[in-house]
């Protein structure tokens, strides 16, 4: 069976589901809620006045508090839908692989997770360029682009082992959605100490997308963790593999 | 009222078994270890406990990590019986639909009630068996007693989570607006407290805190008045919900 | 043997300590209807599920069409169609929607298979209609639809008619009863109901607490289904001396020392009371019997019966 007819599926079986929609409802409330907290005065200057302060903002509150949990929750939703639906007995003897679907599902989730971060990029870009158009520079949205892509795909690993052990269990999806969201946020205090920061992994996608200033010791570090999250979710379906 | 208390208790053995409720309780460990890293990093010499309790539970264990919780939890609670088509069956006993929903409320009362005393026994061991802290009656008073505010006034605060529970067949939208009203609550806290209801609870918790020093006095009345408001727009929004749910 | 399209040697399954499915030896014979009949709970979907390789076998082994499915999964899955208990399909799609997608996964080359296929079991095409608002008769449907999407030779349909109306009942058995006689499909159909098995199949297996107690013909069956006259005597083995030299009786049973069954039921009861009362043979009694097949399924199952 060819990739892409998986991947087609995939695609299809999404459709009038709402997952996709509320993924998109929340990037759109991150760049209100993070708007939101740009009115708050600092010595007599509102955050947002700072210029390319939003965009730094909305991709670091984010990565921070919400866009793990809605990518470990849009990640297990597509790969339990068969669990969810029972069509995995007529799946089983049309013969569809497990493992191949299931590589499919996480495909088509790093691409959501790719396009909800776009879709974020879009709007604070919009929004910075309105409040300050002369300031932008291409150069600089550029490197935000990088920043924010980088960042969308970065998360999207460290969180990949989480949806793989959802996957892995019947009705995960609760736990990884709890899990995500407790993991990333320690990352607020695991930033404290720069090495820990660097191999953590939800820190290391910081390191990776170059929001924090990191050494090339650092970045070794972070990418070699972002690495290891995504060798063992390779390991975890590859269990699957063998258990199915 | 024999009917409501008969109907809390159904609603706790519905509960046996699923051991994932009872493990969401560890989420209330988070801060408490985090703190001992955290304090033990900074080397501070005598540490006032309450200073360490204020960290390790009574800052972003009420701020994002029991929202969190009890917005999955409400979920859960709903989420089966929308599932198993079991609400019709319900009905017919018959069972009163905010009856029902006030009895989901009690749960995660309960729930938060016993999250806040594991989140504080957690601090208190966690300070006591790293060393930070000794143990002072004023700071266990202290802890307990803005553990108990915390544990009331939350599951209010989660009360529009819970509606949208009744209203939804499915998790995905309960449990994505947790993370986004929880974010939101939080955000708000810097600049307008008196909007969200999570960011009211906070203002309530801090209202005589010395150390908290805001742009204006806080106003527990404007922060009761939006709880209130806020958990009457969702009682109202569920008992619709609830009676459009044949 | 080649003429077999499914084979279970000694197929055993066990859950714990409890055995579901014990040593069962069932062959569908080649563009035969197939009937595998047993309460709720005999095993029938275990056996479905490890023939179609969804479950393993504590032991035992499944040939279909005369190879194990190990291995073979490629060269088999799509020489298959299959419904097994409730059938599964994505909630949010609807029943086009799902079909087009198993017919993509399939590789299915004709365009219109997914239109055929609904037409076959009579849904609309292009419905607005998503699968979590199908009635119980419409799913069924649809997992019939699924099942034959890629023209399979061989079907297997756990209780078909499950959540159907009547009129729905009748036209799946008629659906069922073309697919064998106009497209000489292999069809394998459980169920708990012992009239919708005898009006369909060719061959029929009976489950017990996942024991097959028989394997038969349906015409072989019927024959134990006949009229026949009981006769209670003195001397069994001298009353059927009589009845041979006085009425020519070929076809009899004797059942033991005092009771013997004659078939042909058209006979003069009163002229037989009274040649054996001649022979100094005592009738303790008499009558006409009519074993039905459900007697018989009863019996077979230790009293508890089917339906």
């Amino acid at each position: 069976m060819k990739m892409r007819d998986l991947l087609w599926a995939e695609r299809r079986k999404l459709r009038r589901s709402n997952i996709l929609l509320i993924a998109f409802f929340a990037v759109i409330m991150v760049a209100i809620i993070v708007y939101a907290q740009g009115q708050f005065s600092y010595y007599g200057k509102r955050y947002v006045e700072v210029n390319e302060w939003y965009m730094t903002a909305a991709l670091s509150l984010g990565s921070l508090y919400v866009l793990p949990a809605i990518i470990a929750l849009t990640g297990t939703y597509i790969i339990q839908l068969e669990d969810q639906s029972d069509t995995m007995k007529s799946l089983a003897i049309v013969p569809v692989s497990l493992p191949r679907m299931i590589r499919a599902k996480w495909i088509v989730t790093a691409v959501i997770t790719l396009a909800l971060y776009l879709i974020l990029f879009l709007i604070t870009l919009t929004t910075e360029a309105i409040l300050h158009f002369p300031l932008l520079t291409p150069s600089g949205i550029l490197s935000f682009v990088k920043q924010y892509i980088i960042q969308g795909l970065s998360l999207f690993l460290a969180v990949s082992p989480i949806i793989a052990l959802a996957a892995k269990m019947r009705k995960g999806y609760w736990l990884a959605f709890i899990f995500a969201e407790g993991y990333s946020f320690a990352a607020l205090f695991v930033g404290m100490q720069p090495t820990i920061s660097a191999v953590y992994p939800i820190t290391a996608a910081f390191h990776v997308s170059g929001y924090y200033k990191t050494t090339p010791t650092q970045m070794l570090l972070s990418i070699c963790s972002l690495a290891i999250c995504g060798t063992l979710t390779v390991a975890i379906f590859h269990q699957l593999k063998q258990e199915s | 009222m024999r009917a409501l208390l008969n109907l809390i208790q159904i609603e706790f053995l519905k509960l046996r078994r699923k051991k994932f409720v009872a493990g969401m309780l560890f989420a209330a460990l988070i801060m408490p270890v985090i703190a001992v890293f955290y304090f033990g990093m900074l080397d501070t010499k005598e540490l006032d406990p309450i200073k360490f309790y204020k960290w390790a539970t009574l800052s972003y264990t009420p701020w994002i990590l029991l929202p969190v919780v009890l917005g999955v939890l409400s979920t859960l609670l709903m989420y089966d019986e929308h599932q198993n088509d079991m609400l019709k069956q319900l009905w017919v006993v018959p069972i009163g639909k905010l009856a029902y929903f006030f009895s989901k409320f009690f749960v995660m009362l309960m729930y938060s009630n016993v999250f806040m005393m594991i989140s504080a026994i957690g601090s208190i061991l966690a300070g006591l068996l790293s060393g930070l802290i000794p143990l002072t009656a004023p700071s266990l008073l202290f802890l307990f007693g803005k553990c108990l505010e915390i544990s009331l006034l939350a599951p209010a605060a989660m009360l529009p989570v819970l509606a949208l529970a009744a209203a939804q067949r499915n998790y995905l939208l309960p449990v994505g607006f947790t993370i986004i009203y929880t974010f939101f609550g939080f955000i708000l806290l810097m600049t307008n407290m008196y909007l969200h209801p999570l960011s009211a609870m906070t203002a309530i918790l801090v209202r005589n805190d010395p150390v908290v020093i805001l742009n204006e006095p806080i106003n527990t009345g404007k922060a009761f008045l939006v709880l209130g408001i806020w958990s009457l727009i969702s009682t109202i929004g569920a008992g619709f919900a609830l009676r459009r749910s044949l | 043997m080649d003429n077999l399209a499914i084979e279970c040697r000694q197929l055993t399954k066990r859950y714990d300590e409890q055995s579901v499915v014990n040593q069962v030896n069932l062959n569908v014979k080649r563009e035969h209807i197939y009937g595998l009949l047993g309460r709720n709970g005999a095993g029938k979907t275990t056996i479905m599920k490890m023939i179609l390789g969804l479950t393993a076998p504590t032991s035992g082994e499944v040939l279909i069409f005369g190879m194990p499915l190990q291995r073979n999964e490629k060269r088999l899955y799509p020489r298959i169609g299959a419904l097994i208990e409730k059938p599964g399909f994505y909630p949010n799609l609807t029943g086009t929607e799902n079909l087009e997608i198993f017919a993509k996964l399939r590789g299915t080359t004709q365009s219109d298979a997914v239109r055929k296929a609904l037409d076959v079991v009579g849904l609309p095409y292009q419905d607005r209609k998503i699968f979590g608002q199908y009635s119980m008769g419409m799913k069924q449907r649809l997992g019939i639809a699924n099942a034959i999407l890629h023209d399979p030779e061989l079907l297997i349909l756990d209780e078909p008619t499950n959540g159907l109306d009547p009129i729905g009942i009748a036209e799946m058995r008629a659906f069922i009863h073309n697919m064998s006689a106009q497209f000489g499909k292999t069809i394998l159909i459980s169920s708990h109901i012992l009239s919708e098995i005898t009006l369909l199949a060719d061959d029929i297996g009976i489950l017990h607490n996942g024991i097959l107690l028989e394997e038969n013909t349906i015409a072989e069956l019927e024959k134990k289904n006949r009229k026949y006259i009981q006769l209670e005597v003195s001397d069994a083995a001298k009353a059927v001396l009589t009845l041979e030299q006085d009425f020519s009786i070929k076809d009899y049973s004797v059942q033991d020392l005092h009771l013997l069954h004659v078939y042909d039921t058209s006979l003069d009861m009163g002229k037989i009371n009274q040649a054996l009362i001649q022979q100094g043979i005592t009738i303790i009694s008499a009558q006409r019997c009519n074993d039905t097949l459900e007697d018989y399924f009863r019996k077979v199952t230790g009293g508890e019966g089917i339906a």
